[in-house]
């Protein structure tokens, strides 16, 4: 019968010479909402389970001193919600963080969890990708950092090396006057999983052209996208009607959702484009 | 007793009201206990997660059972191998169907499911081994070790499907249309009144396929003791008693060697009200080993086992006079029966008889048929039986409205009944305050000023709605009363009411500790309850149909009319007085002609125990029996018994929709209900019960659907993809309880708990059509689905200009 062992490292280091990570039969448990499920459908069968929890590394939200931020990986996302950090500089990410599953699975589960699982749905990830974050992958012999974009592979698969942790997130400066936004589209309103999701962070000068401005798009690919070409047709443009419907049309050109039992591929796009442009409405007179 | 005690206490009028005796001057309406908002006796334990539910339970040498569960939706089952799970370390039993052989069913005429499938499986999901281990892994790991060999047959997922193949493919060998029973019920001359209508609209409505959404699964506990033969059961159920029955019938042992006990039960809106495949398998399994055995579903077992509400295929007819006056109905419903009957003859009829309220209908005429398919078993749903039929009712005639001009208020106010009403199908309703439902709701939302005023995207919607209270008829023949309590008094416990009914969180203990304080003068603290014990306690029929309150409260009357007489004899000698002069209220006895003559409830109880012992009293209610016959010509028509009930409560509700037409999403804003519950014995309660029916259909309206694929598995067997609507979702409320009395009921009260889930659909449907023009027929509505009709619109705008 399936057997589990159990460890609490208490260092990083610890958690990184154990056998289980060595051997890559074991699996680093954060809150355990996506882990504990997929073991328990007999998705996976690890041989050990490590807790994360103990190890400070992967705690707290920090300044950086270039002007950006650095996130434990352990950080649940009700900390990412109520960080003061968090929410003054990078608001679409506490965006997000409140928008994800219940105060109960908020209370437990991780930013870290949240990136490492890979889900196209996975709420905290579309911010990330329009803030530009790096991830500090560790071992026990080398760091090293990666765009969040290079790190996504596709569904549940990532750039992790087998004796990797994720350690941090870091979020870059941000240029002045960026505003950014995260809409989550689902059929209620609190614990569901993202239909469509769609970031975005824009910068504009004084005369509201726009100069800069990324967009991500969330639960309609194999993995959370850019929409580079949404992105490009924006640039330069006012926020007006014409440039607006255009935009919602090339994003909703740039994904490929897929039907299933909760909306059909039809819906998604187009709630692609109903989002992305509620989005750059509702960012439009952020300068 | 005296003769003069047996003269009152069976001197009652139907409601088990006693009229005898009581001075002109005294309001019977004048209550202390009843109509108090009083916290729920178990609120408490539950808020505190002290409550202890059938799974919390642990027995010395318990065991626990795990189900192995069909992987096709229809197919001969060609083989079973167990060997290997015996083999297992910690495995104690393998059963399969050929030990349990016995059909069970709620409705006693097409009982045909069997504890585990013998032969065959009907639906995916289906049980068709058991094991018993030490724990549940090795239950678990056990249940994989099992092989069956299948042979695949056709699967038929709809019902007009399964009828057309049924020449080809049988899903019960007795049923060769594969119907499990069709009906029809002609009243009055449907054609004649057609002919003579100025108004007649014919539309088609489909319903969906939701189930209840109760949190706590269906879990059951075993005990058998071989050396008595004596079985004790624990079990989540609304109906200790069938269960009991069924039991019986299964496991080939006498009612009175089986004890039903219910723990704390966490809801079951009707999914409950039948017996569970848990409940037999642990029954099973203890005998077969001695120990005591532990089942528990796991949440996609429920969905898997089902019995929810049954999705409604209905064709209907309405016909107005000039003055706008409902001249006949015509109806035919396809239900989906899913694999088993179950409550399907029930609902069949149910479906019939809500035709012909809360409005006056002449002529009517049902066509209705139980459709067998490859699908987990529909059965009891909160509502039962009336929410398909209202929502098209209500619907059509928002529409007919329309056509007529008139506000669909003014249309059902013109047409809702009054009380003292005799339907032409001769279910006799004693007492109504509908329409004053339908002008607090109106008035209080404002309704005529809003109805098709608002902004494109805005709407409101009213609809109405009644149910049952009390049930008139057992699902086997038999007479006995449908509820039996006994009440004792004495120093050492107080007052204790002991019987048989089931809370399953709705709050019966306490509104019948109410009730029981009320009548004998103390107060609803006073007074402890043992329910749900079929030991303990004395028979009750279930918690169904909306009864309890009603029957509970009869039987409660007549238990206290004894134990009252003998304090007010034993305190008319303390006090000087006569008997027939004494009031018992709020812990005192006093004479009502000199009230300073009085004396503590308590000391009188104390004077008279310490010479006679305990004070006991039973009680009993019986429901009237009216036959269901066409008035007009007397005659007999089949299955129209079903629906008649001592009295129906009513609701009418308002909705205000937003709908966002760019996502489709739809948004309840705000909600105004006005009931009839008659007295509402615990208005706290009722408030709740009112709210939470209407999230309940707001839910199936709007959300919640099983689905299954093209070979009947399940799509959505969890609360992550079965999607109920969260506190997030629930609208501003606004529930009133109008004034209202039932002379014929105990303490005037009806039901509430049922009647509110009836609007819920058509006033949504019809403030979705009011926000954006766009009429639903089917079920639920989705923002696909609202997206779809918006651009259907825009084109045929488009195409007319
Ligand atoms: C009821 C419910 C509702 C949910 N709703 C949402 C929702 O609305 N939106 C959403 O996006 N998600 C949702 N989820 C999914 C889940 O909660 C999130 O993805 C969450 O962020 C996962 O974090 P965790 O800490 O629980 O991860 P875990 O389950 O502990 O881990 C997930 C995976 O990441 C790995 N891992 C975790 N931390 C690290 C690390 N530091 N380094 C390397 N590997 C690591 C684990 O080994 C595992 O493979 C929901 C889940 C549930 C049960």
């Amino acid at each position: 019968m399936f057997q589990l062992a159990y460890y609490e490292p208490q260092t990083l280091k610890e958690a990184l010479q154990m056998d289980g990570v060595k051997k890559g039969t074991g699996k680093f448990l954060a809150g355990g909402t996506d882990l504990l499920v997929q073991i328990k459908r007999r998705k996976i069968e690890p041989q050990e389970l490590i807790n994360l929890k103990a190890i400070p590394e992967l705690k707290g939200v920090q300044e950086t001193g270039d002007g950006g931020i650095r996130i434990g990986a352990a950080v649940t996302v009700k900390g990412i919600m109520e960080s003061s950090l968090i929410l003054a500089g990078y608001p679409a990410m506490a965006q997000a963080a409140k928008e994800l599953g219940t105060p109960q699975v908020r209370n437990r589960a991780t930013i870290g969890g949240n990136i490492v699982n890979a889900s196209p749905a996975a709420d905290l990830v579309g911010p990330l990708l329009v803030y530009d974050a790096i991830l500090l992958l560790t071992s026990e012999s080398v760091q090293r950092r990666v765009k969040i974009e290079d790190f996504l592979l596709g569904p549940s698969q990532t750039a992790l090396g087998k004796e990797e942790v994720l350690e941090a997130i870091e979020l870059p400066a941000l240029p002045a006057g960026t505003g950014a936004v995260y809409l989550k589209h689902g059929l209620r309103k609190t614990h569901e999983i993202a239909l469509v999701g769609v970031s975005i962070a824009l910068r504009s000068d004084g005369q509201g052209v726009i100069e800069d401005c990324r967009i991500a798009l969330t639960a309609v690919a194999p993995k959370v996208i850019r929409a580079r070409e949404a992105e490009d047709a924006l640039k330069g443009c006012h926020l007006d009607d014409e440039t607006l419907s255009r935009v919602a049309h090339i994003a909703e050109a740039n994904c490929l959702p897929i039907s299933d039992v909760r909306a059909s591929a039809d819906y998604r796009r187009q709630m692609v484009g109903v989002l992305t442009k509620r989005g750059l409405l509702s960012l439009g007179g952020s300068n | 007793m005296a003769d003069k005690d047996l003269k009152t206490k069976w001197n009652l009028t139907p409601g088990g009201w006693n009229l005898e005796g009581v001075p002109a001057y005294q309001d019977e309406k004048r209550f202390t206990q009843v109509g108090r908002s009083v916290p729920r006796v178990d609120g408490p334990v539950k808020v505190k997660g002290e409550a202890v539910y059938t799974g919390d339970m642990i027995l010395p040498g318990m065991v626990y059972g795990k189900i192995k569960r069909s992987t096709y939706a229809h197919a001969i089952i060609k083989k079973i191998d167990y060997s290997k799970a015996l083999e297992l370390p910690g495995v104690l039993a393998v059963i399969t169907g050929e030990e349990a052989p016995n059909k069970w069913g709620i409705v006693p005429q097409a009982a045909n499911e069997t504890v585990l499938a013998i032969g065959k499986v009907r639906f995916y999901g289906e049980g068709v081994a058991a094991v018993a281990a030490v724990d549940e892994e090795t239950a678990e790991a056990a249940l994989e070790l099992i092989e069956v060999e299948y042979e695949p047959l056709p699967v038929l997922l709809d019902p007009f499907e399964s009828m057309a193949r049924a020449g080809e493919v049988l899903i019960h060998e007795d049923s060769p249309k594969n119907i499990l029973h069709e009906g029809e019920q002609v009243y009055g001359d449907i054609d004649k009144a057609f002919a003579e209508c100025e108004y007649v609209l014919e539309r088609e409505f489909h319903t969906n396929y939701p189930q209840h959404g109760f949190l706590e699964p269906q879990t059951a506990l075993a005990s058998y003791d071989p050396q008595s033969g004596q079985m004790h059961l624990w079990a989540s159920t609304q109906i200790p008693h069938y269960l009991h029955r069924q039991l019986s019938i299964v496991l080939e042992i006498p009612m009175n060697k089986i004890r039903v006990t219910l723990p704390a039960i966490g809801g079951g809106f009707g999914g409950k009200g039948e017996a569970s495949i848990a409940e037999f398998v642990a029954s099973l399994l203890s005998r077969k080993i001695g120990r005591p055995v532990s089942v528990t579903f796991e949440r996609n077992e429920v969905f898997f086992t089902n019995k929810g509400r049954h999705p409604c295929h209905m064709k209907v007819k309405m016909g107005l006079d000039k003055e706008g006056y409902i001249k006949a109905i015509d109806f035919d419903n396809t239900l989906d029966k899913g694999a088993y009957s179950g409550w399907g003859m029930v609902v069949l009829f149910y479906t019939a008889s809500m035709l012909h309220l809360p409005y006056e209908v002449p002529n009517v005429r049902f066509r209705g048929r139980s459709v067998y398919t490859n699908k987990p078993s529909t059965g009891a749903m909160r509502g039962l039986g009336g929410v398909q039929p209202r929502w098209a009712l209500e619907c059509i005639m928002d529409e007919l409205a329309e056509v007529m001009g008139i506000s669909p208020y003014e249309l059902k106010m013109k047409n809702a009944i009054e009380s003292s009403h005799t339907c032409i199908n001769n279910m006799f309703v004693p007492h109504s305050e509908y329409k004053k439902c339908l002008e607090t709701a109106v008035e209080k939302s404002g309704f005529l000023e809003k109805h098709g005023k608002l902004p494109f995207g805005k709407g409101i919607g009213i609809a109405g709605g009644y149910y049952i209270s009390g049930t008139a008829y057992t699902l086997y023949q038999n007479y006995k009363p449908h509820t039996s309590v006994m009440i004792r008094v004495d120093t050492e416990a107080g007052v204790t009411l002991m019987c048989a009914a089931a809370d399953i969180g709705q709050g019966c203990n306490t509104v019948m500790a109410q009730m029981v304080a009320e009548e004998l003068g103390v107060h609803y603290e006073d007074v402890h309850v043992q329910s749900g014990d079929t030991e303990i306690g004395a028979f009750d029929l279930g918690s169904f149909a909306s009864r309890l309150t009603y029957a509970s409260g009869a039987a409660i009357k007549m238990a206290c009319v004894e134990i009252n007489q003998k304090i007010k004899e034993t305190a008319a000698g303390m006090l000087g007085v006569r008997a027939d002069q004494l009031v018992l209220k709020n812990r005192e006895v006093y004479s009502m002609y000199e009230t300073k003559k009085r004396i503590p409830w308590e000391k009188v109880v104390e004077a008279y125990t310490s010479i006679n012992g305990s004070l006991v009293g039973l009680g009993n209610f019986s429901p009237p029996r009216r036959k269901g016959i066409d008035i007009v010509t007397g005659n007999r028509v089949q299955g129209a018994n079903i629906g008649h009930s001592p009295t129906f409560g009513f609701s009418a509700q308002v909705h205000e929709v937003e709908v966002d037409v760019e996502t489709g999403r739809i948004y309840v804003k705000k909600v105004t209900e006005a009931g009839d519950c008659g007295t509402p014995v615990n208005p706290m309660s009722v408030d709740g019960q009112v709210e939470g029916s209407i999230m309940f259909n707001l839910g199936a309206c709007l959300y919640e659907d099983q689905k299954l694929d093209a070979n009947g598995k399940h799509l959505n067997p969890n609360f992550h993809d079965y999607k109920t609507p969260t506190t997030m979702e629930m609208p501003e409320m606004d529930t009133n309880i109008v004034e209202s009395y039932d002379h014929t009921a105990p303490f005037g009260v009806k039901e509430t708990g049922e009647g509110a889930v009836q609007p819920t659909f058509p006033a949504i449907t019809n403030a979705i059509y009011d926000a954006i023009g766009v009429r639903f027929y089917n079920l639920p509505i989705t923002p696909e689905m609202v997206l779809k009709a918006l651009k259907e619109k825009k084109a045929v705008e488009a195409s007319s200009k």
